[in-house]
């Protein structure tokens, strides 16, 4: 007779209850409803005593026709769950193994809950350190692409730098040129007793000095277009056109309509008015006859809307498409409406700010008509 | 089935944040202290009701290191969704959310999947290019931040929507 025959099972309930209560394992009792009947063990102290298990193991959610099909099934067939933390408000549970089994001769299910130890400080220790390289690179792209956007806006920065010095080297010159020519005949006029003409040149200084503090005022609108304090708002972009299509002086003749698809936007609205207001009311100011269309139109894109000015104007010369997005140029000789030639440069220095596109359609003089055209990004970057 | 808990699995690349985005959906809160997920962290989640009640969630955050051993693991066993989750600031793991999403389907067909781009916090606005397969294939993704909540709960509501469409 083997030694094993001779023995109770009291010896080993004995020994699973020391076990147990020194935390090696928890076992729990679960009924044919999957209610809790009964816990043993510091480990299962957190699964509550009639509710149904799943309440406290939510690793068990989803297998309960699993663990239901144990009944049916051979005395050896386990369900085990390995290396399972259950993490509540009250805090996580030591990673578990869950095996369960059924038990025949108390029509229950027994869960039995361990203690999951596999090399875990190893584990812990490898990812912890590949988690701070992966997050040291995380950071190091982050800085790449801060140091990317500095140097664009520096680049940018340069640009209107030189072409600051260029408005102030060339186009405030000629006014200033002008004052100092009208100073000097007007000193000439009052050294040959001639006072009507020294009259004459300080009301013709007078308007030079007009005309510099307007392009001076110009330009300071110019270099403060886009401000860190713009604010992002909901812009219905219909709504936005027609007040200002409306806001324009009346253009007798000119048939302005809006076409395409106008969608709401959240984006800076204060920038999207100035630019389409300059586009429009470039449109009504060049157009050269009585009669005459623009058409606005919208195309929604993913991640852009395109504005579209079109007009039945003169046309623009391909030869002067660059110069007429540069402040203080004008190609039209407009007596009736002067303009300062800030306009298109306005509207391409918002729309380059915003991370868009403004673009001219025009063959000049083969063919009337020109059209603008904006790619307005419906994300707008950090200015 | 007797419960009625949606059993969701959190699937990506280690680091890419499944357990930020657990902890800030079940416990609005984030954990600046990183501890990888062992095996997997398991919790219960209720959404907020929508148009018509939630079921609520059990959320199965798992081990990044598992790789493709996930998708024959016992753990995916009546799983009713995935989240595949990229990290925006790393290439690699975005590329590598549309095959964990092809093993996902492989194993459990017919089974929701969701797309998250997770730490868009840190991109400062950058735009990404995500791969086509990412974009035209799936209308499920959202740009989340575990750091700030943002999008966090809309991805797992519009989870739990799916779920409900496919199944009740």
């Amino acid at each position: 007779m083997s030694t094993h025959a001779i023995l109770t099972n009291a010896p080993l309930m004995n020994a699973s209850r020391m076990l147990a209560e020194r935390g090696f394992f928890g076992i729990v009792w679960i009924d044919t409803e999957l209610h809790v009947s009964a816990r043993y063990g510091p480990l299962v102290s957190f699964v509550e005593i009639g509710e149904p298990v799943t309440d406290s193991i939510f690793a068990l959610a989803g297998l309960e026709d699993e663990l239901l099909a144990l009944r049916n099934a051979s005395a050896q067939t386990v369900i085990d769950l390995p290396s399972v933390t259950i993490i509540t408000e009250k805090g996580r549970t030591p990673r578990l193994n869950l095996a369960a089994i059924w038990s025949g001769q108390e029509e229950c299910l027994l869960l039995l809950v361990s203690r999951a130890v596999v090399n875990a400080d190893l584990e812990v220790e490898l990812n912890r350190q590949i988690r701070a390289r992966l997050m040291a690179e995380a950071d190091l792209k982050t800085k790449s692409l801060a140091l990317e956007q500095a140097n664009r806006d520096l680049a940018l920065a340069n640009t209107d730098l030189e072409q600051f010095a260029s408005i102030i080297s060339h186009d405030l010159k000629a006014p200033m040129r002008e004052m100092r020519f009208l100073t000097s005949d007007a000193n000439k006029n009052l050294t040959d007793g001639d006072v009507q003409g020294a009259r004459e040149k300080l009301a013709a200084m007078e308007i030079q000095s007009s005309r510099m503090a307007q392009m001076l005022n110009a330009l300071l609108d110019y270099a403060t277009a886009v401000q860190k304090s713009d604010a992002i708002e909901r812009v219905e972009t219909a709504t936005l056109t027609k007040a200002i299509v409306q806001g324009l002086p009346a253009a007798p003749g000119i048939d302005i309509t809006l076409e395409g698809e106008w969608p709401s936007l959240e984006t800076l609205a204060a920038p999207l008015d100035i630019v389409l207001r300059n586009l429009i009311d470039n449109a009504i100011a060049h157009h050269d006859r009585s009669a005459g269309k623009i058409q606005l139109r919208a195309i929604e894109q993913p991640n852009a809307v395109i504005f579209e000015v079109r007009d039945d104007g003169p046309g623009i010369d391909p030869k002067h498409h660059q110069a007429i997005f540069l402040p203080f140029r004008t190609i039209a000789n407009n007596t009736k409406n002067p303009h300062h030639g800030m306009g298109l440069a306005l509207v391409a220095r918002l729309v380059n700010a915003v991370g868009g596109t403004v673009t001219i359609h025009s063959e000049g003089k083969t063919k009337r008509g020109t059209t603008f055209r904006v790619l307005w990004p419906k994300t707008i970057p950090d200015i | 089935m007797i419960g009625t808990a949606d059993k969701v699995m959190l699937l990506g690349q280690i680091g890419v944040g499944k357990s930020s985005l657990a902890h800030r959906l079940v416990f609005d809160r984030f954990e600046s202290t990183y501890k990888p997920t062992i095996g997997v962290d398991v919790y219960r989640y209720q959404p907020e009701d929508g148009a018509s009640p939630r079921a609520p969630m059990i959320v199965w955050d798992s081990d990044g290191n598992l790789g493709d051993a996930m998708f024959k693991h016992v753990y995916l066993k009546e799983a009713s969704a995935a989240i595949v989750i990229g990290d925006i600031t790393r290439s690699e793991t975005i590329e590598q959310m549309v095959s964990t999403a092809a093993a996902f389907r492989a194993s459990l067909p017919g089974r929701v999947t969701c797309f998250i781009v997770n730490k868009i916090d840190l991109t400062n606005g950058a735009d990404l290019d995500l791969p086509e397969a990412l974009t035209q294939e799936e209308k499920m993704l959202f740009y989340t931040s575990a750091l700030t909540g943002e999008n966090v709960q809309q991805a797992f509501a519009a989870t739990s929507d799916a779920i409900a469409r496919r199944t009740r």
